[in-house]
């Protein structure tokens, strides 16, 4: 034991920075409509039910917390415009994203996704953007640049009155990719894994750098990396396995012949397929698809960057906060990073109309890629 | 107490109890089901805690006549029954919390060389790894008792609620535990097999 551990004692502000901290990287999960309809059945309440959903993924999302308010049916707005139109790049453009960056310049990747938020009954999408750098060298400061652009869909004119949204953006710093939150448990092993673990969901420098352009040994990978503390051994589904080549493909910085590795790679797994196909805006694209719950996973077919995801990103129900207590649960105020201050939390009043909720549909994500000599 | 027929939106006690209990029931289930999902999924991780989702609500549409709102909120209600099902993950719950535990003396070698950002985020994964180690030594009762306060975001009063014994039982828990842990918790270096 170390000498300076033996009487040390935590404050209880440090123990509840650790308990806030520990295993703080679940996802959002993707289950919980399947889940519903399993319930409405049971309960006699006939609804469409949804395909049975499979995820496994345990992945670490940082999200921009605080974000919409509904204020108790008023009509407060502010920053309320419509869904900017930010399209991926062209496939041409993307070719020059694989030249060797100069000192000075910086991978740069942004995605814009859909998040279904229910707000106490309300159903709506809020778009949101998650901007990358990384510099020349990977090993160096990663900087993360989570924002809402403000763009809301799914409520009606007199609805998105009462929607505010908080532009404010939330940076993180990560050396060599490693941002706050999780523990990193690659390497690790536990008797019951498969492998050692495996940082495919919170991919940094180190592992992207492992990834070797041998498609027989990418593929075993997809099936049997330890990507989960409560990994057991069993085979990985195959939205899983998607969720891993999406997960790496998203930092923009797996090398090319990599790149393609994955894809073909993918093409091997039990229940997921490859083929030529179209993005939703008409662009020629690869299409890596799963059979158990339908994502897919498109990728320029001359680069294999990717280009769109039209999985689904589940909602999460928002709790009335109490007069006279903090909010207790907000689907906006997912907690931020450890080590990291978010945006101001705001808080949530009932709003006096509502809609049924909807089930979650699916939505699509968008990625852009470019080198910047800036990492802001 | 809300009767049958009422809004229940808002209300944290809604009635059942009724012959069609199905918009009552995905009505809860709007309401709860993601933030329990959230704290099962912290607890055992995320598939088990989709399944755990699914079968607390299907145990508590079994035993909806079981409910009584004079004796507690529904959301306690269901985060009992949640617990009760957490005791068949006990040991993937383990498992999770000692492959946390051993990042301690990992990350409390890496420090050398880095800026104190990237010290500050070491400290805190060393601390949270400390903290799985001393969580994985605590009784499940414990356990329970301290996380359904800490992340479910139960108050004493529901987390007495959910484990069926007196607020002061919980409160008084919380107290020793989070004592132990204050002292017990920085020492958590030497990581034993403890399942």
């Amino acid at each position: 034991m170390r000498e300076d551990n033996v009487r040390k004692i935590w404050s209880d502000a440090e123990l509840d920075a650790a308990l806030s901290d520990l295993h703080d990287d679940v996802d959002s999960g993707d289950g919980l409509a399947f889940a519903r309809a399993s319930l409405m059945a049971a309960a006699g309440t006939s609804e469409a039910p949804p395909e049975p959903r499979r995820s496994g993924t345990w992945r670490w999302i940082a999200v921009a917390a605080a974000v919409v308010t509904l204020v108790g049916g008023l009509a407060i707005v502010t920053s309320l415009r419509t869904p900017p139109s930010e399209p991926a790049q062209p496939a041409a453009a993307l070719q020059d994203l694989d030249r060797a960056l100069a000192p000075g310049e910086f991978h740069y990747a942004q995605k814009l996704q859909w998040l279904p938020e229910s707000l106490e009954g309300q159903s709506a999408e809020i778009q949101q953007k998650v901007e990358l750098w990384i510099p020349a060298d990977p090993t160096g400061v990663w900087h993360r640049r989570t924002r809402w652009t403000g763009a809301v869909n799914g409520f009606s004119p007199g609805e998105q009155k009462s929607v505010q949204v908080n532009l404010a953006p939330f940076d993180e710093y990560g050396q060599g990719g490693r941002f706050p939150g999780p523990p990193n448990l690659g390497g690790q092993q536990e008797p019951t894994w498969n492998t050692p673990f495996q940082n495919w969901l919170t991919p940094d420098a180190a592992f992207i750098a492992s990834l070797t352009p041998d498609r027989g040994k990418l593929a075993k990978r997809l099936n049997f990396d330890t990507i989960s503390i409560h990994d057991s051994g069993k085979v990985h589904s195959p939205t899983s396995a998607l969720g891993m080549v999406r997960s790496v493909l998203e930092t923009g910085l797996v090398r090319k012949d990599v790149r393609f590795a994955l894809r073909d790679a993918f093409g091997e797994i039990s229940g997921a397929y490859v083929v030529p196909g179209q993005t939703r805006d008409g662009r020629a694209a690869t299409v890596l698809g799963t059979k158990d719950t339908g994502q897919r996973l498109f990728l320029d077919p001359a680069t294999a960057q990717l280009l769109s995801w039209d999985g689904l990103i589940p909602p999460t129900p928002v709790t009335t906060s109490r007069s006279d207590a903090v909010p207790l649960s907000m689907s906006q105020v997912i907690p931020p990073p450890s080590g990291t201050t978010g945006p101001p939390e705001t808080t949530t009043t009932t709003p006096q109309n509502r809609a049924e909720p909807r089930l979650p549909q699916p939505l699509e994500t968008t990625y852009s890629f470019a080198i910047t000599r800036t990492s802001e | 107490m809300i009767h049958e027929g009422s809004e229940i939106w808002g209300h944290d006690r809604p009635d059942l109890g009724g012959a069609e209990p199905g918009p009552a029931f995905g009505r809860l289930f709007d309401a709860h089901a993601a933030a329990l999902r959230r704290y099962l999924a912290r607890r055992v991780g995320a598939e088990p805690a989709n399944d755990l989702v699914a079968e607390t609500f299907l145990v508590a549409l079994r035993r909806r006549e079981s409910y009584r709102p004079e004796l507690g909120t529904a959301r306690s209600w269901l985060y009992g029954i949640a617990t009760n099902l957490l005791r068949h993950h006990v040991r993937s719950e383990m498992r999770g919390l000692q492959a946390t535990a051993r990042l301690a003396r990992a990350g409390e070698n890496s420090h050398a060389g880095h800026d104190g950002r990237v010290a500050e985020q070491v400290d805190a994964q060393v601390r949270a790894a400390q903290l799985a180690g001393a969580l994985a030594k605590l009784s499940p009762a414990d356990r329970d008792t301290l996380l359904l306060v800490s992340w479910a975001g139960l108050e004493p009063a529901e987390v007495a609620e959910a484990l069926g014994i007196p607020p002061g039982t919980v409160r008084s828990r919380l107290h020793r535990i989070r004592r132990w842990l204050r002292t017990n918790a920085p020492a958590q270096e030497e990581v034993q097999d403890l399942a």
